[in-house]
């Protein structure tokens, strides 16, 4: 398998990863503003080790690392840094995609839940404005819904977007549009459903997930320790409330 | 040659108690520089929408550029002094006055303990900054005591009653300053200069962004600004982007659905994001901006630019100039 590091282009890259894939995986390194790079790996499992071994080489000009679903981005303070940190992740990527990887294909090559960590439990009001399209999307009914959302585990993948928020994993998922218009207002406490994540939104903010339902459960209170309820890894399972 | 100095800085700073907040404007917020750590728990960059503004307000008085202050929507601001202050206006130009009388924007002003400082309302623009020396002070949140009222993180919007602590942060240097300031009018159209990337590639032609005249939409607020206007085009086969992890039970896209709706799976944005969604109608994302975002960002407005997009009104116009990419990317 040939795996090489290329830099942004304006050129388009397809990288459609299947379970058997055999054959050229790109990373690309894209510029994010003036003093950031984003490094998309194309798939979870490639982003989980490019963090890893990030992490690992300890970059000291790095400010700030934000893994997501795909990619992660790094930050530099000044924009002279940037050329020198993408010579540097050059010789880190190249290793890393040459070490022999996990074909994984199942949900559970997410980041490892701890044992010992207690599941959270969300309880869920399901009568959000987008259950029909998502029903309608899956020719599925409402209980089915419901008991297809309560009925698993859910782990957490990563975290941002907002203070609080996770991005979970479903053992069974599904996928779902995000919506073509975003909402300006999607209240705190809401649960949405995009791609195959779910998410429970902490405080109001603008959005584009599929909402199904809500929660009182508060996910993130600056006063309280530890703030933030959900890190990756942390299980979660969604009950339904009346 | 040293200005003159009535009252001695160091009896201003040891003073705890600032002012009391009399009326607090359509909107007030105390804003520092916001936070450089935080992203990986969600927490926005956060911090004052117009960080220039902020910055010479902070240097007028003698304060780090970095202290909080106080970032004021549309003036209306009256405070009553409860100890000697120097204070300094700076961002949108509004009409000053302290105790009636009527003092400079853009420069440093005594207020006296017992005086009101009264702020008008801006003609143009939309932030007005207001620095005090000492700083405000404020609980701090990954090294930041900003506010993002919409994430419900720092201190709540100010109300009258409200008190203003200093921070007591004394650089030693003085009342000396070399700044040359003029009040300067913002806001009505700007011009904002764009980074490409990451996802400029997701386009059919990104000249779209930059030929037409895009219009503040009145959703506009310290998360983001919507453009409206003729719409950007995506394009045709856009990447798609699917996990080994998908378990065959999921259900995929259809290809028609992937060239008009591609999904893109969650990503870092930044300060400055210019976000289409399938729409065509570009948000870009300011200073309380989510951490991650699932439509493409096609570039992203400099720093400049940001703080000029800070000044902005639904309605007002902006037009967008494309920077060139950096070497490395090229």
């Amino acid at each position: 398998m040939t795996r090489q590091v290329v830099p942004g282009t304006s050129t388009l890259a397809t990288s459609v990863t299947d379970p058997a894939a055999v054959g050229q995986v790109t990373v690309r390194l894209l510029p994010l503003g003036a003093t950031g790079v984003l490094i998309d790996g194309g798939d979870q499992p490639t982003r989980r080790r490019l963090v890893a071994a990030i992490e690992a080489a300890a970059i000291a000009e790095v400010v700030e690392v934000v893994p997501a679903a795909v990619t992660v981005a790094l930050r530099v303070a000044e924009p002279s840094q940037v050329a020198g940190l993408v010579e540097r992740l050059r010789s880190v990527i190249v290793p890393t995609l040459q070490a022999p990887g996990v074909a994984s294909t199942r949900v559970s090559s997410a980041t490892p839940a701890s044992p010992a960590a207690p599941v959270v439990v969300c309880p869920v009001v399901y009568d959000g404005p987008d259950v029909a399209e998502v029903c309608a999307a899956w020719s599925i009914t409402r209980a089915e819904l419901v008991a297809w959302h309560t009925g698993q585990q859910w782990t957490c993948d990563f975290t941002g977007f907002l203070p609080g928020f996770g991005y979970l994993v479903a053992d069974h998922p599904r996928w779902v549009a995000r919506r073509a218009t975003p909402r300006t207002r999607i209240p705190a406490g809401a649960v949405g459903l995009a791609s195959d994540y779910c998410g429970i939104y902490p405080s109001a903010s603008p959005g584009g997930w599929q909402v199904i339902g809500r929660t009182d459960l508060a996910l993130f209170d600056p006063a309280r320790t530890p703030a933030a309820l959900l890190g990756a890894g942390t299980r979660v399972r969604f009950e339904q409330a009346r | 040659m040293t200005r003159p100095s009535p009252p001695d800085r160091d009896q201003l700073l040891d003073q705890q108690r600032l002012a009391v907040v009399l009326a607090p404007g359509l909107l007030t917020l105390v804003e520092d520089l916001g936070r450089t750590t935080g992203a990986a728990i969600g927490l926005p960059t956060a911090g004052a929408m117009d960080r220039a503004a902020l910055r010479l307000a902070n240097r007028l008085v003698g304060n780090p550029e970095s202290a909080a202050g106080l970032e004021v929507v549309l003036g209306g601001l009256e405070l009553r002094a409860v100890s000697e202050l120097v204070v300094a206006v700076t961002g949108a130009v509004v009409e000053v006055r302290v105790d009636g009388r009527a003092v400079d924007s853009h420069r440093p002003i005594w207020v006296g303990s017992g005086q009101h400082l009264w702020l008008g309302r801006p003609a143009s623009g939309l932030r007005v900054m207001v620095a005090i020396a000492g700083g405000i002070a404020g609980d701090e949140l990954c090294g930041s005591v900003s506010s993002s009222p919409t994430a419900r993180l720092g201190r709540p919007p100010l109300v009258a009653g409200e008190e203003l602590i200093s921070a007591g942060l004394a650089d030693g240097r003085g009342w000396q300053t070399s700044d040359v300031t003029a009040a300067v009018a913002g806001g009505g159209s700007c011009v904002v200069s764009v980074l490409p990337g990451p996802r400029d590639d997701w386009f059919a032609d990104i000249s779209e962004l930059s030929r037409a005249v895009w219009r503040v939409s009145t959703d506009c607020d310290r998360v983001g600004i919507r453009l409206q206007g003729p719409g950007l085009t995506r394009r045709s086969m856009a990447p798609v982007v699917t996990g080994a992890q998908l378990p065959s039970e999921a259900q995929l896209p259809s290809e028609a659905q992937l060239s008009s709706e591609a999904q893109l799976p969650s990503e870092a944005v930044v300060r400055g994001s210019v976000q289409v969604p399938p729409d065509g109608q570009p948000l870009i994302f300011l200073n309380d901006h989510p951490v991650t975002g699932g439509y493409p960002v096609i570039g992203v407005v400099d720093e400049q630019g940001c703080d000029r997009l800070a000044q902005v009104r639904p309605g007002d116009q902006v037009r967008c100039v494309w920077l060139p990419r950096p070497g490395w990317a090229r």
